[in-house]
């Protein structure tokens, strides 16, 4: 192991830093307020070589190693949560299912516009029914006469509002039979309706449904080979999001408290100088390093093109948590000023509870994990008596 | 940066422990007992030179190939007792001499410690009244041009009953000052040195713990470590940072063995005729257990990697690293006796032992306020 930094690597985290503290952040609190990533930040993002970082040099993509893309995801979320979502659910997620699920025909048409800034991505599986739980998805791709026809509603999809392209899970003919492909849908097709959803944070990212009536899909547009465990695979890249945002969150919450606890006076002193504030100051340091290294090495096995799965479910489950921790703890650092919106700490803190349930929440996370180590079936359902074994029933039967 | 994890010399140091060390932990443990002829063997493996100089027999190794070797030591032993011996001895005593004594110290003293004839141990730590900055009060007075003369009590010394070599911190100078201590090299049947009080633990059991007096110990220049005034620069620094990285390394390998056990306890365990691994919530107690082992994995490999390359805020990843480490293994052991329910409380298991040893462990050296504060201080740039 070695934990160095490379020139290349220092030098281009220099560099997105700059980008990221002079540009992005400015705007974070317009963002949240409006609810638009502003134009101009996606083109400085693609300039700067964010959207490129994640793909292959064929499709316009950079190739650098998994590190130097942590790094950057990190950068980027510490800046403005709302951007590095709404960017990264595109190039990344979007573009990791393009790239490794879809042929030539979509890499042409729809990966390289995205790596180049030109149109937005999202990825639409979840439906109004439990997310976790594939066996629940009801939208169905079948034959008519006319073709192909795409019908059922996405729910609690990143960008529904904003992208030209989903990656859409469907099944095959059979609403509840187990067939499943992927259908890519340019959403300026006739009978993509959208619908915004409210939410807690991320306002800056359009989150909400995407109903397909009906919608007409050319054979070109299916990818016929679809497994839950193959969606699986490509959901890491998801996790690995929802990782580094939380910890850039919890970053840039630790960022803001040194500042405030040294400016800050009470009691004739910096606060600083209170032995409980800067402890909390620690705790926080500990966590988000914790999570930061665990972080790297999953992304450095992501760059290598391999599969995570265990780590990168732990690092999803440590660091999500932990940046809501972090951030909750920022908040009382602040005090009353934490609670306002004229500071953002309140939006960092609003802004980690998203990462908690999306691209699979904990609890079921802590369930796969849990569920392979003593070699149990996650998909099981047991019936148990809880009271009669205990001697707790108490209304006599 | 990059995260291939060499793991050989780990693999043998656990093989060496399973076969040599676990047959007898339970009951040194249960009789308090210290086996010199184990710790010999331990020298033998190649364990308490590890990171020596070929030169005086030592196996040249990195830090963090140190790490993994304890780590393998104690996922083979389940002995954490012996595993702190191990860190008091090579960190506490034979990594100073090599580093900082003179040729003749050097000759002396170093093969025996490599080889585990001699036990080393650090004598450093002292029950002071709060208001002591430099933390050291026992005294050393010069009576003639190159002679000592030592006064004070050591409150802590792990391998003080049974050590033969003892690195000892006393004021030189009494002007307050970090200059003013100077670290000495005492041998154990130096007149006016005896082992005080034996510290009788409640975990930790295979260690030898005790008090130190020195009542008029006389020592020569000859026996100074390092220079005059350099206790805490030069021991100090060399040892400090090491302590609070080592202390935890092998306690990746019994968190490890923690896991493992409440694995295996989990699948045959029956709660109410289902096995407890049926239960959801035993498996995410598993799960988080697992997850804090990975975390603390990467801690410790990148503070002890610090070790050696002393890159931008070592010494900050060192207490980040102790910090988190202190309550992992504490989160770890108390997940073990959450599972194991009632068997826990059994003295001879494992798991139980394990437990009872993680509540202490997470306390020495520093405890977890200290450590927060030094990394508040550094992230504060208060110095």
């Amino acid at each position: 192991m070695h934990f160095a930094l490379p020139d290349p690597q220092r030098e281009f985290k220099r560099r997105f830093d700059r980008l990221c503290g002079e540009r992005i952040a400015p705007r974070a609190g317009e963002v949240d307020r409006t609810g638009v990533v502003p134009k101009e930040s996606w083109t400085e993002l693609a300039e700067a070589g964010y959207l490129a970082l994640f793909h292959a040099p064929q499709w316009g993509g950079s190739g650098v190693d998994g590190v130097t893309q942590g790094l950057a995801m990190e950068s980027l979320a510490r800046a403005c949560a709302s951007t590095f979502w709404s960017v990264s659910i595109s190039t990344l997620l979007c573009g990791k299912m393009l790239s490794e699920l879809c042929g030539l025909v979509q890499h042409e048409r729809w990966l390289k516009p995205i790596v180049a800034g030109l149109v937005t991505g999202s990825f639409a599986a979840t439906e109004d029914a439990a997310g976790s739980d594939p066996g629940s998805y009801r939208t169905t791709l079948f034959d008519t006469k006319g073709g192909l026809r795409l019908r059922g509603e996405k729910s609690r999809i990143s960008n529904a509002g904003t992208a030209d392209v989903a990656v859409v899970l469907a099944r095959r003919g059979d609403p509840s039979g187990a067939a499943l492909c992927y259908v890519v849908v340019d959403l300026s097709t006739r009978g993509v309706e959208r619908r915004e959803l409210p939410k807690l944070g991320l306002h800056g990212m359009s989150w909400g449904a995407l109903r397909f009536d009906d919608v007409e899909v050319p054979p070109d547009d299916v990818i016929v080979d679809a497994s839950v465990e193959k969606t699986l695979h490509v959901v890491e890249w998801g996790q690995l999001l929802q990782t580094w945002c939380a910890i850039g969150l919890a970053s840039a919450a630790l960022a803001a408290c040194r500042d405030h606890v040294s400016s800050r006076l009470a009691f004739g002193r910096p606060i600083a100088h209170l032995e409980l504030v800067h402890s909390r100051l620690a705790d926080m340091h500990v966590e988000i390093e914790a999570a930061r290294l665990l972080a790297l090495e999953v992304s450095w096995i992501k760059g290598e093109g391999r599969v995570a799965r265990d780590l990168v479910f732990m690092a999803k489950i440590y660091a999500t948590e932990m940046a809501v921790r972090v951030t909750d703890l920022a908040m009382r650092t602040f005090g009353g000023w934490g609670y306002s919106r004229e500071r953002p700490i309140e939006r960092l803190h609003r802004d980690s509870l998203a990462n908690i349930p999306a691209g699979l929440p904990t609890d079921r996370l802590r369930e796969l994990l849990g569920c392979a180590m003593v070699g149990a079936d996650p998909w099981a359902y047991e019936p148990f008596d809880w009271l009669g074994p205990a001697g707790l029933r108490l209304d006599g039967e | 940066m990059e995260f291939v994890d060499d793991d050989r010399c780990g693999e043998q140091a656990r093989l060496f422990a399973e076969k040599e060390v676990a047959p007898s932990v339970a009951a040194r443990d249960r009789e308090r007992r210290w086996e010199p002829e184990l710790f010999r063997r331990m020298g033998a493996a190649g364990l308490l030179g590890a990171t020596l100089p070929g030169a005086c027999g030592g196996g040249e190794l990195s830090s963090l190939a140190l790490a993994g070797l304890m780590r393998g030591f104690a996922e083979g032993s389940g002995d954490p007792g012996l595993a702190l011996a191990w860190v008091a001895h090579t960190v506490g005593c034979a990594v100073p001499v090599a580093t900082l004594g003179t040729g003749e110290q050097r000759r002396r003293y170093l093969q025996a410690l490599v080889r585990g004839d001699a036990v080393g141990a650090l004598a450093h730590e002292e029950q002071l009244p709060a208001a002591e900055p430099i933390g050291v009060r026992t005294t050393a007075a010069r009576t003639s041009p190159g002679r000592w003369v030592l006064h004070g009590t050591k409150s802590w010394v792990v391998n003080g009953p049974v050590a033969q070599l003892f690195v000892v911190t006393a004021v030189t100078d009494p002007v307050p000052g970090k200059r003013g201590v100077s670290a000495f090299l005492v041998h154990r049947d130096t007149p006016g040195l005896t082992v005080g009080r034996r510290i009788v633990t409640t975990g930790l059991r295979t260690a030898a713990i005790s008090e130190l007096v020195l009542d008029g110990c006389e020592l020569s220049d000859d026996e100074l470590l390092g220079a005059e005034g350099e206790g805490l620069t030069g021991v100090g620094r060399l040892v400090q940072r090491r302590l609070r990285v080592f202390q935890f390394a092998p306690w990746l390998g019994f968190m490890r063995v923690l896991v493992d056990r409440c694995v295996v306890h989990a699948r045959e365990r029956l709660v109410h005729g289902r096995p407890l691994s049926h239960s959801q919530t035993a498996r995410a107690v598993l799960a988080d257990m697992r997850i804090r082992l990975e975390l603390s994995r990467r801690m410790l490999a990148r503070a002890a990697w610090q070790l050696d390359a002393e890159g931008e805020h070592a010494g900050r990843d060192v207490a980040t690293c102790a910090l988190f480490l202190a309550e992992s293994v504490g989160f770890v052991a108390r997940g073990a006796v959450h599972l194991h329910g009632a068997q826990a409380l059994e003295s001879h298991a494992l798991a139980g032992r394990l437990a009872r040893d993680a509540d202490a462990a997470g306390l020495l050296v520093d405890g977890p306020d200290v450590l927060r504060a030094v990394i508040a201080g550094s992230l504060l740039d208060l110095g």
